[in-house]
């Protein structure tokens, strides 16, 4: 069987709030001085397919990476946990800010077509950056098979697709048919590290290099318009306040004393 | 006077039947933005049983409410529910759909967009009128950065991300015209079948509601300095909460996860314990009335947002905490 795992290149999530600058001629965000990553819940994606392929022989990982410039350096963790080979879909068309959730799927959606064959595709439930989180529902849509959304298990039993989906407050456990678009959510449980020696024979793997005239997409005049305009970026405030910090002899003091003062201050009963 | 034009808000109710606060947030949204742009403000409810729902939905200013009540439809199911839709879109024809941003909303308004062909703003956190124009402002780059988008003259569907604003108050007026939807087009088939479906007792509700947090974050190491926490929330009558590494170490449960992809928080006193303050987390919880923060790391951001603060190890300071409340209460 094979799996395509959709992954997105994006800013370290973690970097601290300096580094998302905002260029306000072009309103676009620059990342300043973090590394490139694996999108968050990509991760979790291709943790999905990993747990697939550890029940069965006969599985092929592909991972489909769209871009304006994708790094092997990233990409070789996503190989070195498991993945088989990687298709990088790589034009100047395709930076971030240009592609929306549903712009994204239209390219995914011609790559896949172009790749073939494929029994499951698996998306993260939202990318990091622009967290939109509904570039698998349009691909399901426009590759008209079905989308199950919040995935935190998934397997395939015989032919069928079963998917244990987070919802609030709950879980469903839903069947569907295959080929299929699952969009994985954290609760699944984080990607696996790969082992050094993993990592050395992941630089041996395939890297296929497509643009968008390989999927008949020159010159932007297929990607659609987005609907929205982006009107303005600005840094959030958070209010900051004045922290009274309690200090004591010892640590332990400090707990009782902070306790007393939160009493007196009416805070805790 | 003719409203201009027509919101409508997508609401969702619990196992009691019950509309739930996301639902009524969403709702307040729609009527302050209606408020300011004449806008009527209509709303949907789809479930197994609605009637107590939709009582309570009249008591909250609204003219329209579009009922679809089945046993069919206890569970979300994307192509019948969808149906629903199309049905009283084509009757209301509304600039703009609200809906909260529950797992099921999200889904559900995707598939919406995608139908209609229009804007989707997900996690949206404030909604403004400028001219003719709506504006959606919504949290990009995990948080770190805020993007505001206008609608344009097309319709457009939003998420309203929780806590994001008050919920909808209950007015002494009894009124809205309740509008029962008669047959609507069966989907052929759905995309998928649900096998099982069941409630979560420890669900992200109970932190939702709690009025004190004890959270914690990779800072306290196991899941053994976490059973240390939950004496102090025992002894607060408080719920612990966690950050993103502990839920995704399985040092806690998931549904304990505070902040943007957990759940939004905003109790009388959150202790924030060896969390350093990301603002994912902080988005999460930095409407909570008192914030208390225990780390080791004087420069942690989380200081910045806190009423109280000690700098050092949590496990001693959580010992006085403990001993500190027990000797108060004997
Ligand atoms: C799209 C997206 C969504 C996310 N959603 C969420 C979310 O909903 N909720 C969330 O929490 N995170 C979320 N994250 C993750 C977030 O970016 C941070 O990684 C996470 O919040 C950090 O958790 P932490 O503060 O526990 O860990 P750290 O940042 O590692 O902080 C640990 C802290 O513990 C302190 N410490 C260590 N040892 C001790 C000790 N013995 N005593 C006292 N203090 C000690 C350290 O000084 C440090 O400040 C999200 C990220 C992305 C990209």
């Amino acid at each position: 069987m094979h799996i395509i795992v959709c992954i997105k290149q994006t800013p370290d999530h973690e970097g601290p709030r300096e580094s998302y600058e905002i260029n306000h001629d072009l309103n676009i965000v620059v990342p300043r001085g973090i590394p490139p990553v694996l999108s968050l819940f990509d991760e979790n994606a291709l943790e999905a397919a990993l747990r697939i392929k550890d029940q069965r022989d006969d599985v092929k990982i592909t991972i489909v990476s769209i871009g304006k410039k994708i790094s092997n350096a990233v990409m070789i963790r996503a190989l070195a946990a498991g993945a088989d080979e990687l298709i990088k879909m790589e034009d100047e068309l395709f930076e971030s800010h240009k592609l929306d959730s549903g712009a994204t799927a239209q390219v995914m959606a011609k790559t896949v077509k172009r790749i073939g064959n494929y029994d499951l595709i698996l998306v993260g439930r939202q990318a990091s950056d622009w967290n939109s989180g509904y570039m698998g529902i349009s691909l399901g849509s426009i590759l008209n098979i079905p989308c199950i959304t919040f995935a935190q298990k998934v397997d395939v039993q015989s032919d069928a697709l079963i998917v244990n989906r987070v919802v609030d407050n709950g879980y469903e456990i839903l069947t569907s048919s295959l080929p299929a678009v699952v969009m994985v959510t954290n609760e699944l449980g984080e990607l696996r590290y790969p082992a050094m020696k993993a990592r050395r024979e992941a630089k041996k793997k395939s890297i296929i290099k497509w643009n968008a005239a390989d999927i008949n997409l020159d010159e932007g005049k297929q990607l659609p318009k987005q609907p929205l305009v982006l009107v303005s970026l600005k840094h959030p405030s958070i209010p900051e306040k004045a922290c009274r910090y309690i200090e004591a002899s010892d640590p332990q003091t400090a707990g009782k004393k902070l306790i007393q003062l939160l009493v007196e201050n009416n805070v805790l009963p | 006077m003719a409203k201009r034009y027509n919101f409508l808000v997508y609401v969702e109710t619990d196992d009691k039947g019950v509309v739930t606060q996301l639902s009524l947030e969403a709702l307040n949204a729609a009527k302050k933005t209606a408020e300011e742009g004449g806008a009527s403000v209509s709303a949907m409810v789809i479930g197994e049983k609605v009637s107590r729902a939709v009582e309570e939905l009249q008591f909250h200013n609204i003219d329209n409410i579009y009922v679809k009540e089945d046993v069919s439809l206890k569970y979300y199911r994307p192509r019948k529910f969808l149906a629903i839709l199309i049905k009283i879109y084509r009757l209301l024809e509304p600039k703009l759909t609200i809906f909260g941003n529950s797992k099921n909303s999200l889904d559900f308004a995707a598939r919406a967009a995608i139908q209609f062909d229009i804007a989707l703003v997900t996690d949206c956190v404030k909604i403004e009128k400028d001219k003719e124009e709506l504006l959606f402002t919504k949290p990009v780059y995990s948080n770190n950065v805020m993007a505001v988008y206008a609608g344009g003259s097309s319709p457009c569907i939003v998420t309203m991300r929780s806590k994001s604003t008050e919920p909808s108050e209950r007015s002494e007026l009894r009124q809205g015209e309740i509008i029962k939807l008669g047959e609507v087009d069966e989907p052929a088939s759905e995309e998928y079948e649900i096998l099982e479906a069941g409630a979560l007792e420890d669900g992200g509700k109970k932190l939702a509601d709690a009025d004190i947090i004890v959270a914690g974050g990779r800072g306290i190491g196991g899941p053994e300095g976490f059973l240390e926490l939950q004496k102090l929330a025992d002894l607060l009558d408080g719920q612990v909460g966690s950050t993103r590494p502990p839920c995704d170490l399985g040092w806690v449960s998931p549904e304990v996860q505070v902040g943007i992809t957990g759940t939004i928080v905003s109790p009388n006193v959150y202790f924030a314990v060896g969390l350093s303050g990301s603002f994912q987390h902080m988005a999460g919880m930095s409407g909570s009335k008192t914030i208390i923060a225990i780390n080791s790391d004087s420069n942690a951001n989380i200081f910045k947002i806190s009423d109280y603060g000690i700098i050092g190890e949590y496990e001693p300071v959580l010992c006085g905490l403990i001993s500190g409340i027990k000797g108060c209460s004997t």
